[in-house]
């Protein structure tokens, strides 16, 4: 975090391209200046801009497409605190693509001198995120028809990982992940018999030990980027990679909140678990049973529980006073339901 | 439980949202602020017959008589030290109609894979 990082939108636009203009040279060959940067979603603490870099004399259309992604100065309520820091997650992303999984290239890992502070630079993979177009807009149903199967192969070469390459990781195994949770819900909440219940259901069915391989933590319909015709072209937002059980990133790409809507199609809300796994495994990645996959997927939809009691914490603190954060407090209804799901599911 | 936000947290927050000149126009905060709204709606005329249902199950359940508030944290305790079990069909049921009556004021459009409830009730 930088000391002089301005405090209104405008001026910050300002600070971030003078950095950017200067760093040009090194971000596309014969680069001179930065162009239509814009700063897309993203938290208050951690930004997200989009911009283009031009040579001398270049026009619309001729620059090349990048995003920078910072640590800016601002404060807000943040949901996790486990979030790595960007160098770690610019090391992920190089690896990531070495191991051949499809993420925006890594352009530029931020040194102090470039005065952005904490950030990285990659290059800008065209594609769409928004999960509900995924699952349901008729346009990509060319993708929806490979997309399960690149997920696949994609969270096999990710899993395939070698661990002596990567930064040092925190590793969180099943009955640490449950512990942790646990231990944010109860001080999160009153006692709610469905989590409750949850908690019993998941603790009676703690998967055997495996061997640790990098999990990317969040992978869902939504962090990914997809073609409407050639499906996955990047998988996103690293920042809460670790070392853990394999099964953790398929379950969570079956939690039902990331259907949106399209229930009866279980990864993502684009195919069935089936495919995914016959996918994972066909690409190397070792044999998962459908049991450990739904473990992973009731931990996770716990998770997105918690996270939706820790949303509403922050808004009946008074640290954020938006509808918008104050209604997802609801959302936590949907997961008690998809938990009884799991759970009836396997009586 | 409804735990929050509560109708009372919702109204309010709309209402100053409404009320700040500087809120965003845009259809996305608006949709937001009529969801809220539909939230406390569905709430004020659903929820009572929902609640008073659950107590009479709870109350059942656990043989003791008591609010809503306070048999729902003793359910809750009796389903976390194994002296309640929800492989228990009747306490399953329970957990079943009361998630969904609450996801019905919450979010009615929600697509799920829980079966609704056997007609005749436990």
């Amino acid at each position: 975090m930088s000391a002089s990082d301005p405090s209104s939108a405008a001026d910050a636009t300002d600070f971030v391209l003078a950095r950017l203009n200067a760093l040009a040279p090194l971000l596309a060959p014969g680069g001179e200046r930065a162009t239509g940067l814009r700063r897309l979603t993203g938290g208050a603490s951690l930004e997200t801009w989009a911009f283009d870099v031009r040579g001398a004399g270049e026009g619309e259309g001729a620059g090349r497409p990048l995003i920078l992604r910072r640590r800016g100065g601002g404060r807000e309520a943040e949901v996790f605190e486990t979030s790595l820091p960007l160098p770690i997650e610019a090391k992920l992303l190089q690896a990531a693509e070495a191991a051949g999984a499809p993420v925006a290239r890594l352009v530029r890992d931020c040194i102090e001198a470039d005065g952005l502070g904490e950030a990285y630079v990659v290059e800008r993979v065209a594609g769409e995120t928004l999960g509900r177009r995924i699952a349901a807009d008729p346009a990509f149903a060319p993708a929806r028809a490979i997309l399960g199967r690149q997920c696949g192969e994609t969270l096999a070469r990710i899993h395939a990982i070698d661990l002596s390459a990567l930064p040092p990781l925190e590793t969180q195994d099943a009955r640490a992940v449950l512990a942790r949770y646990a231990d944010i819900y109860r001080k999160s909440s009153g006692p709610r018999p469905v989590m409750e219940a949850a908690l019993r259901w998941m603790e009676a069915r703690l998967p055997e030990p495996i061997a640790p391989r990098l999990v990317h933590g969040d992978f869902r319909n939504g962090n990914l980027m997809v073609d409407p015709e050639t499906g996955l072209t990047a998988v996103l937002d690293w920042e809460l990679a670790h070392l853990g059980d394999p099964a953790e990133d398929l379950g969570w790409l079956c939690v039902n909140s990331w259907r949106f809507g399209v229930t009866h199609r279980a990864v993502g809300g684009f195919t069935d678990l089936e495919t995914l796994l016959e996918a994972y495994r066909v690409a190397g990645g070792e044999p998962l049973s459908v049991e450990r996959v739904r473990f992973w997927q009731a931990v996770g939809t716990f998770k997105w529980a918690v996270v939706t009691m820790m949303m509403y914490r922050t808004f009946a603190t008074g640290a954020s006073r938006s509808v918008e954060r104050a209604v997802i407090g609801r959302r936590l209804s949907e997961c008690e339901v998809d938990l009884l799901a799991l759970m009836e599911a396997s009586r | 439980m409804i735990e929050g936000p509560r109708k009372d947290e919702l109204l309010e927050a709309t209402a100053a949202w409404l009320n700040d000149a500087a809120s965003p126009a845009e259809g996305f905060h608006c949709k937001v602020a009529a969801n809220a709204l539909g939230i406390v709606t569905r709430e004020l005329t659903q929820w009572p017959a929902a609640e008073a249902a659950a107590v009479a199950r709870m109350q059942a359940i656990l043989g003791r008589d008591g609010d809503y508030a306070a048999l729902n944290l003793a359910l809750a305790e009796a389903l976390r030290d194994g002296t309640v079990s929800a492989d228990d069909a009747v306490v399953f049921d329970h957990l079943r109609r009361t998630a969904l009556d609450m996801l019905a004021v919450d979010q009615p459009r929600y697509r799920h894979e829980l079966a609704a409830p056997k007609e005749t009730g436990a």
